[in-house]
Parts: structure tokens; C-alpha cells; sequence
């Protein structure tokens, strides 16, 4: 059997398994340890996934992961959710609609320093949903603006896709968390824009609010000061090159820590409660990077990305139509799988491919990210929708997935700019870094 | 007898995700008493890198049983969401079987690559710790992980697939 053979058959393994519900990271190591195995003898085999764990574990570059997980849980126990969505109800939430869009700029707030979409939609969704629904507002927009604005915590950096990205990849997480921030922008406008578009054609969906007066949106403005500070310094270290990654997330953490003590709401058992979790949730992915580890070794020993890489030369579409194809087939998997799953399964094989057509590396990951965040809301394994149907009791899964339509048609203009002027999304990163 | 078992195990696999949440708070605590110490022209923590690799393998492989014992991995369920709930936990009952062989298979390999490193003279640069040390972490880590994944597994398979509160109400 031809090396290349081993490969498809290697990969094509990896999806059976990881289909039959085996956890990623055990498919991955599966299907990597039985295609070297297969390629190069067991004795190679052994030797690489023997070496893996501690290789891939004991990476300086890694700790930037758990440590921005630390500083989202913080973030979470703490109640900053709650304040950002308060200062955003201040100046939005007398809008017809305003209250969807105060919850859709709340997400992007709180992405500014969670980087789990899921984290952020159960945080907001207990938050402003039973608000929504108080005000009278459709159980569609309620569900529908916070399951798409939950999307913005994968985006706006820091994220935890675009850590793994970075990983996988070997691309400055600098640049790419840099290049996240106009996308994260004009995603947050864009699902405002859409919000009050559909507010034109049914009205009776999202009745306006109470008006805030001015002196108590100032006092809102306020209570968020520290949450900006905090992104402000950590991204702007980060960027301006004060910080390593990892620095600025321990910074970000710690800040989190101190304003959640300062504000009074955090309590020594909720910071350790907090830290519990983020190494469950880091656990997660760690276990999944072991696993990426030898699976990568296998890909390329087995050569599979040149071998996709010949197969899409030669259907002669030409670097667009190539990019075209791929963004189908990642829009495909993102139907069906989770977004971790896909950046770690697919990343391998394509990301070469993609370089490889002359992409920029940093574009295409804020794309990739971006689209793989569309099977967050997109039936039938929309995981936003389903932890907010979990969390608000009220709303059935077809009310919530009917409710983010217009967020998915606003997600395909969204892609559509950053694919057109790539310019949105390397721009701030040459900037900085060039 | 089974009570007691199950008890210990969910104790064990606690203790050890404290341990990473103590390492974490430790490891970011670090790196900011270095910031602060390099802004202000104070002090540098020279050994700050090796140590946050250490930490690292520490933080990596103590959440392990804990994330087996809560299933907390990532799981795709395209092929068998619209099956019966028994049948997806018998299936789930065996992967985490796979799970706790493969575990195994990875700790000893760890802990004999440890032992050989260290036989080398292998040492970090500044301060001078064995391989062994992150290498019987990560063992000891993945083998408690395994015994909690065939506990788990065991508990299924005896439930017949079934949910613990649904035996209650069976009951």
C-alpha cells in the first residue's frame, strides 16, 4: 500500500472514529499511533506517541491557553457579564430591538475577554433573555441575538480558536488576535444592522425599552471602565510587544481577579471554583493537542496535504476556486461537527494547501474561525442554540434556530466583506507587526 | 465496598484537578510578579520559562481523571445522536475502556522514557530538575485517568446504558 494511501485511509479512519462518539483527542491519537504503525513499523510508532505527551504539554507557547480560559471563568464568576450588558441597555435598550442589540454588543464585550462562545452565550443568556422576555420581546429575536452574538467570543480575541489555530499552525498569536478585532467589529454591527432590519419588518418583535438617563449611563459607562482597561492593556501589551502571549494572558487573568475582588464579586471560593473549571476546560483541549500532536507526524509522513494539494490542482479552479471549495466543505463539517474538532482535524490537512495558493496564513485563520463559529447556530448541532434552550427553559430548539436566520444571512455578507477586501482583516495586523 | 471505591476515585480525581487549579493560580501569579519585577527594574525571574513547562505538564495531565470522570471531552455525535440514549452510553462505556488502554499504553511509555532521560543526565538549565519529575507526573496523572475511565465504564455497562437517575426510577 502506497504511503499516501496509508494517509487517506488514515484520515478517513479518524472521521469514522471520531463519528462513533470516541472523544477527539483518543480518535486522534488513535488514527495518528495506527497510521504510523502502518507507514514507518511499530517501533517509530511507540517511539513518536511515547514522546508526544510531554513534547506537546511542556510547551511555554501552550500556557497561554489554560491562562486565558482562567481569565474567561474569572470573568464568568465574577458577574463582569452582567455589568457590560447593564451599560449596554443604557444607551440601546429604549431602540425598538434595542434590547437584542444590547445583548449582541454585550457578547462582543464580553468576548473582549472571554474567548468561548458557549461560555458567553450561558453567561449573557441568563442575563438577558428573561429581560427580553419581560419587555415582551419575541421568543425568536431573544434566542436568535444571543445564540449569534455568543459567535463573537470565538472571534473577538482573545479566543480559544484562534489559540488552537495558532498552534496548529505555528502562526503568530499576535497577529492573528490582532487581526480579530475589525472582524470582531464589524461582526457586532453587522448583527445590530440585522436586528434592526428585521425590527422594520415586524416591529411587534422587540417593543422598545425604558429610556436611561443620562447621568445613570455615565454611572454604567463607569461600572465597565475596568473591563476595557483590562482589554486595553492586555491587547494592547500584547501587540505593542511589552507582553508574550502568555504574559498578557496572565496579566488579563490577574486583572480579572482584582476587579472581580474590588467590585465584591468574586469571593476566594469563586476564584478557586474558577480555577477548577478552567482546567476541566483547558483539560478539553490539552488532551486533544496530545493527540494533534501525532496525528500532524502522520499527515505528514503520509504526505496527505500535497496529495489534497494535487487533487485540487488538478481540477484546475484556480486559487479561488480552490479557497471556494474549501470554504463549502469547512461550512459542511461545521453543520456537523464542533468548531474545536474541525480546527483540530482539518487545519492540518488544508492549512498547507491554502499557504501553498499563496493565502495569507493570518487571513485565512480569521476566515477559518469565522466560518467554523456558523455551526454554533446552524442546525442540527447548533451548540449555542442548544445551551440556551437549556438554559431558558421557555424556548424550543425550532423557535431559537428559526430566530437565527437572519444572524446566518448577516454571517454570509460578513464573510463575503472579509473575503472581498482582505485587507479588513491583515490591515491591523501589518500595522502592528510590520 | 463499591461506594467506597467510587468515593476514593472521585476524591482522587478532585484532589489532583485542585492541584492543576493551585498550579495554574501559581503559574499565572509567576508571571506577573515577573512583569512587575522587569518594569520596575526590580528583578527578573530568570527561571520563569522552565518552571511554566513544568507547571505545564503539571496543569495537563492532573485534570485528567477528572475530565474522564465528568466526560468532558470532546465529542461528535453526527452519526449517533438520533440512536437510543443507552445505546450512545454503551458506546460511550467503550471508548472510555479504549480510553484507559490507550492511557496506559501512554504512561508507560512516558514514565520508561523519563527513567531513560534521566539516565542521560538530562537536567533543565537553570534549575537543574530531572525529566523525571514531569514525566512521573504525567504517568501517575494518566494512569489514575485510566482506572477512573474503566470505573466509569464498569458503572455503565452495570446500569445497562442507563442514566443513574433513571435506575432510581426504575427502582
Amino acid at each position: 500500500m502506497s504511503p499516501i494511501t496509508i494517509g487517506l485511509l488514515g484520515v478517513l479512519g479518524l472521521m469514522v472514529i471520531a463519528a462513533l462518539r470516541a472523544p477527539i483527542g483518543l480518535a486522534l491519537i488513535i488514527a495518528g499511533f495506527g497510521g504510523l504503525w502502518a507507514l514507518l513499523g511499530l517501533n517509530t510508532a511507540l517511539f513518536v506517541v511515547g514522546n508526544a505527551p510531554i513534547t506537546a504539554m511542556s510547551s511555554y507557547t501552550l500556557s497561554v491557553l489554560p491562562l486565558f480560559v482562567l481569565m474567561g471563568t474569572v470573568a464568568v464568576k465574577g458577574g463582569l457579564a452582567e455589568s457590560i450588558y447593564r451599560a449596554a441597555y443604557g444607551f440601546i435598550g429604549h431602540r425598538r430591538g434595542g434590547l437584542a442589540m444590547a445583548s449582541i454588543m454585550a457578547c462582543g464585550g464580553f468576548g473582549s475577554i472571554c474567548g468561548s462562545s458557549v461560555a458567553t452565550v450561558s453567561t449573557l443568556g441568563r442575563v438577558a433573555i428573561p429581560e427580553m422576555l419581560r419587555y415582551g420581546y419575541s421568543k425568536r429575536l431573544a434566542a436568535g441575538s444571543l445564540a449569534a452574538g455568543g459567535t463573537l467570543g470565538i472571534l473577538i480575541p482573545p479566543s480559544v480558536a484562534m489559540i488552537i489555530y495558532a498552534m496548529v499552525t505555528q502562526s503568530s498569536l499576535g497577529r492573528l488576535f490582532a487581526a480579530g478585532i475589525i472582524p470582531g467589529i464589524i461582526a457586532t454591527a453587522i448583527y445590530c444592522a440585522a436586528t434592526a432590519v428585521w425590527m422594520q419588518f415586524n416591529p411587534a418583535m422587540g417593543p422598545a425599552g425604558e429610556r436611561t438617563p443620562w447621568p445613570e449611563r455615565l454611572r454604567l459607562l463607569r461600572s465597565v471602565g475596568g473591563i476595557a482597561a483590562l482589554f486595553a492593556i492586555v491587547m494592547g501589551g500584547i501587540f505593542a510587544g511589552f507582553f508574550s502571549p502568555t504574559e498578557g494572558a496572565s496579566v488579563g487573568a490577574f486583572g480579572a481577579i482584582v476587579i472581580g475582588f474590588v467590585q465584591r464579586s468574586l469571593t476566594l471560593r469563586g476564584l478557586f471554583e474558577a480555577a477548577l473549571e478552567a482546567i476541566q476546560t483547558s483539560m478539553m483541549i490539552l488532551f486533544a493537542v496530545i493527540g494533534i500532536s501525532v496525528f500532524e507526524y502522520f499527515v505528514q509522513a503520509a504526505r496527505v496535504p500535497q496529495a489534497v494539494e494535487h487533487f485540487i490542482t488538478a481540477l484546475n479552479w484556480g486559487p479561488t476556486g480552490a479557497m471556494m471549495m474549501i470554504l463549502a466543505v469547512l461550512i459542511l463539517l461545521g453543520c456537523f461537527l464542533d468548531s474545536i474538532a474541525i480546527l483540530f482535524i482539518v487545519t492540518p490537512v488544508i492549512y498547507p494547501i491554502v499557504t501553498g495558493y499563496g493565502y495569507d496564513a493570518i487571513w485565512f485563520g480569521i476566515i477559518m474561525v469565522m466560518v467554523v463559529e456558523f455551526g454554533l447556530i446552524t442546525p442540527p448541532f447548533g451548540m449555542n442554540v442548544f445551551v440556551l434552550t437549556k438554559i431558558v427553559p421557555g424556548i424550543s430548539t425550532r423557535v431559537a434556530f428559526s430566530g437565527v436566520t437572519p444572524y446566518i444571512l448577516a454571517d454570509f455578507v460578513r464573510i463575503g466583506l472579509l473575503l472581498l477586501f482582505p485587507q479588513l482583516v491583515v490591515w491591523l495586523p501589518n500595522l502592528l507587526y510590520n | 465496598m463499591i461506594a467506597q471505591i467510587s468515593n476514593l476515585l472521585s476524591r482522587l480525581s478532585f484532589a489532583l484537578t485542585a492541584v492543576g487549579a493551585a498550579a495554574l493560580l501559581y503559574m499565572m501569579s509567576l508571571t506577573v510578579l515577573d512583569i512587575i519585577g522587569r518594569s520596575l527594574g526590580l528583578f527578573t525571574i530568570d527561571s520563569g520559562v522552565e518552571q511554566t513547562e513544568v507547571l505545564m505538564v503539571i496543569i495537563g495531565f492532573v485534570g485528567l481523571a477528572r475530565s474522564v470522570q465528568f466526560e468532558g471531552n470532546i465529542v461528535v455525535d453526527v452519526a449517533t445522536g438520533h440512536l437510543a440514549a443507552h445505546v450512545n452510553r454503551l458506546m460511550d462505556a467503550f471508548w472510555h475502556l479504549v480510553m484507559a488502554a490507550v492511557l496506559t499504553l501512554l504512561a508507560y511509555l512516558v514514565f520508561r522514557n523519563g527513567f531513560a532521560l534521566d539516565a542521560a543526565g538530562q537536567r533543565t538549565e537553570l534549575l537543574g530538575i530531572s525529566p523525571l519529575v514531569g514525566h512521573l507526573i504525567a504517568a501517575f496523572g494518566m494512569i489514575v485517568a485510566a482506572v477512573v475511565a474503566i470505573w466509569v465504564a464498569g458503572g455503565i455497562f452495570a446500569r445497562g446504558g442507563r442514566a443513574p437517575d433513571e435506575r432510581e426510577n426504575d427502582a
